[in-house]
C-alpha cells in the first residue's frame, strides 16, 4: 500500500511510523541493516535490508599434463 | 611468446550458462541452526524457515540475466532483488539457497549472512553488480 508501512498492527500510514536503522552485519560480502519500526514508542516490527557486495567465486585451475 | 595453459573463458561461460540461462529459479531461507551447504544437491525443506507469509520453497528469483563473460571470468547475478514481503520469521535464519525448479530443484548456491529475525516486515536481498568482480556466481 502506497504511503503505508506494514507493522504488527497491519498497514499504518508511513508518517505515523518511526524507523530506526541499525547495521547488524557488515563484511566484505554483505551489509545487513535492521530497520525497527515504532509507533508512539511501541515497537511494531522490523524490516531487514541486505546489500550483497560480492558473490561466490569458484576457480578453474589448469595443471600441466 | 610462450603458451599458457588455461581453461577457456568461453568454456566457463558455457558451463555457467547451462545452469542459469532461462531457468526458473527460487530462493529459500534457512534457519541458523540448519546445516545447508554445497553438499545439498537440491532444495530441501529440512532446516527451512517457517512463519507468517513465508511459503515453503521460498520466493521466485527474477532471472533476466544470462551468463556473462569478461576476459576469462564467467559470471551471473539475478536481475532483481530477492524479497520476502510482510513476513514474520521468529527463529533466527542466516542463509538463502538459490535453486532451479527447471532442473529438479538443483541447488545453485547457498549464501550466508548474519543471523536475523524479522517481525511484520520485509526482508530484501539487493544483488551485487553483475560483473566479473562482484557477480553473485563467478567462475574464474
Amino acid at each position: 500500500m502506497e504511503g503505508h508501512i506494514f507493522t504488527t498492527r497491519g498497514w499504518v500510514p508511513a508518517d505515523q511510523v518511526e524507523l530506526r536503522r541499525t547495521v547488524t552485519h557488515d563484511d566484505d560480502q554483505i551489509t545487513l541493516v535492521r530497520v525497527d519500526k515504532f509507533i508512539g514508542g511501541e515497537w511494531v516490527g522490523n524490516d531487514i535490508d541486505g546489500q550483497i557486495k560480492t558473490g561466490h567465486q569458484f576457480g578453474a585451475i589448469a595443471q600441466s599434463l | 611468446m610462450a603458451n599458457t595453459q588455461a581453461i577457456s573463458g568461453t568454456m566457463k561461460q558455457a558451463a555457467l550458462s547451462a545452469v542459469v540461462d532461462s531457468k526458473t529459479l527460487k530462493a529459500a531461507l534457512y534457519l541458523a541452526s540448519a546445516t545447508t551447504n554445497g553438499t545439498n544437491t537440491a532444495y530441501t525443506a529440512t532446516g527451512e524457515v517457517s512463519g507468517t507469509n513465508y511459503t515453503a520453497g521460498g520466493v521466485s528469483v527474477t532471472n533476466g540475466n544470462t551468463a556473462g563473460l569478461t576476459s576469462t571470468t564467467a559470471y551471473w547475478t539475478p536481475s532483481a532483488s530477492i524479497t520476502y514481503t510482510n513476513v514474520t520469521l521468529s527463529t533466527a535464519f542466516d542463509a538463502v539457497m538459490i535453486y532451479s525448479t527447471t532442473d529438479t530443484n538443483r541447488n545453485l548456491g547457498v549464501f550466508t549472512f548474519g543471523s536475523q529475525t524479522i517481525t511484520a516486515g520485509t526482508f530484501t536481498l539487493t544483488m551485487p553488480t553483475n560483473d566479473s568482480s562482484t557477480g553473485l556466481i563467478r567462475f574464474a
